[in-house]
């Protein structure tokens, strides 16, 4: 009888310490993906992207506020409504790749090389650098980068398809941006530029020009998707 | 069986002795860890950073559904009706509305090992796994893709600072929720075929699940365009 009441306060005593226990590893784990557990370069570069994006933003905003503003305009109303509507019409065909672009921004070109070591994979850590950087409108040996675009491997080694086509060397992928903040994000210390570069001494070149013209792609087609109106 | 006092007690005292335990492990934690002291002002700018950029949201957000709405009244009056359409089809193709539709559902976790181990980045989930899903599901037709919160645009990162990974600059947290709508087979088939098929052979905690409706948000950050120019000839 004392036997038993004992092993039952010491169930309920290892049980409370158990879940004590677990919930303190919850909490270490929670840590391991918060903020203060992060290094310094890590958290400065958090700061950086949240500022420019931050500049971006303010940028959307104050667009958005001249739109309105035409657009609550009494006065010569028909010609505001055009305007801003032309805007909108506009940004919105960028934003799909849909309309030839021209503007400042780099240009990073592979050269056909002996190491045999770029593939379909550092076309897609490339191009996702340069949208990190600032890009605001890519090409890749000519084609248009939008939401619908894939890179993928060919069947040879080392060959690279884009949307299904092969693309040949040089490989050539030209951003319109600012050219030195472009040029600057995407070269930083091991990054992918750096790695290609002193890793795996791919003789890549950035050249920032004045002017790049990009193609449009073809607008996407939706057989799927369903508008959904609140 | 009597509850007797002594029952309460050893309770009592076992309990204590988990709570001081596990609080002392906590003060262990931060102590062993003097960055995070250090990198203190580092933290507060980007949670003060984070707070500014989603009001910046919001109110992007309630602007473009404002003119949507003057879109809509004004240009029946003046005959603007083949503008607004046209513009009307870009927003929606842009990622800025909701949509819904039948796809994949892939979620991705990092391993259990990873908070033993001596290499836990053999065992977390990076972000070019999900830089490689999201190519994946492009490759197979996705007509929308979001990750966890996030729709996917043309101009969206993904990338990782420390071990936290961020979409359209913004921190996510494990589980990753990848969601794609499209042919669900096609979907299906391509992604195990790729990255998630990697995943999964290396022991990862991944689930895919074809569904008949998923919904995909809106895209809610900014389309910036002050070096792209659109050339004449594309226009009207």
């Amino acid at each position: 009888m004392f036997k038993k009441k004992w092993q039952l306060s010491l169930t309920v005593a290892f049980a409370s310490l158990g879940l004590l226990l677990s919930l303190q590893f919850s909490t270490h784990k929670a840590l391991e993906k918060d903020l203060n557990s992060q290094n310094s370069e890590a958290l400065a570069a958090m700061a950086r992207n949240l500022t420019s994006k931050y500049y971006q933003l303010i940028r959307e905003v104050w667009d958005l506020r001249t739109q309105l503003k035409l657009l609550e305009q009494t006065a010569d109303q028909n010609k505001s409504v055009l305007e801003a509507m032309t805007r909108e019409q506009q940004k919105l065909s960028i934003a799909i790749g849909s309309n030839t672009v021209e503007g400042p921004g780099i240009t990073v070109t592979i050269p056909e090389n002996d190491i045999n070591y770029f593939g379909y994979q550092d076309v897609i850590d490339i191009v996702n650098e340069l949208w990190n950087a600032g890009a605001e409108a890519i090409s890749v040996n000519g084609i248009r980068i939008t939401q619908n675009t894939f890179v993928t491997p060919g069947e040879e080694y080392s060959a690279i398809l884009i949307n299904g086509h092969k693309v040949f060397y040089p490989y050539v992928v030209k951003a319109i941006g600012e050219p030195a903040a472009l040029d600057k994000g995407i070269s930083i210390p091991s990054g992918i530029i750096d790695n290609l570069r002193v890793v795996y001494k791919i003789p890549l070149v950035i050249e920032q020009s004045e002017k790049i013209t990009l193609p449009p792609a073809l607008p996407p087609k939706f057989e799927y998707s369903k508008l959904v109106t609140e | 069986m009597k509850l007797e006092n002594w029952h309460l007690s050893i309770t009592l005292v076992c309990l204590l002795f988990g709570l001081l335990f596990t609080s002392n492990l906590k003060t262990q934690l931060q102590e062993v860890n003097p960055t995070a002291a250090r990198n203190k002002t580092l933290v507060d700018f980007i949670k003060t950073q984070e707070n500014k950029n989603q009001e910046l949201e919001t109110e992007i957000t309630a602007s473009r559904k404002k003119i949507e709405e003057y879109h809509a009244t004004k240009s029946g009056e003046n005959g603007l009706a083949p503008l607004k359409k046209n513009i009307e089809e870009l927003t929606f193709a842009a990622g800025l509305t909701k949509v819904t539709g039948p796809g994949i559902v892939i979620t991705l976790d990092d391993q259990e090992k990873a908070r033993t181990s001596k290499e836990p980045e053999m065992y977390l989930i990076h972000f070019s796994s999900i830089l490689y899903i999201v190519n994946d599901l492009r490759a197979a037709g996705a007509e929308a893709i979001s990750v966890n919160n996030d729709r996917v645009v043309s101009t969206t990162d993904i990338r990782c600072a420390g071990n936290i990974i961020l979409v359209n600059t913004h921190r996510l947290a494990p589980p990753y929720r990848i969601q794609a709508i499209g042919d669900p087979d096609k979907l299906e088939a391509v992604a195990q075929s790729g990255e998630y098929g990697f995943l999964e052979l290396g022991n990862f905690p991944v689930t895919l699940e074809k569904k008949d409706e998923i919904l995909i948000p809106a895209y809610k950050g900014s389309y910036t365009f002050n070096y792209a120019v659109p050339l004449k000839e594309g226009e009207k």
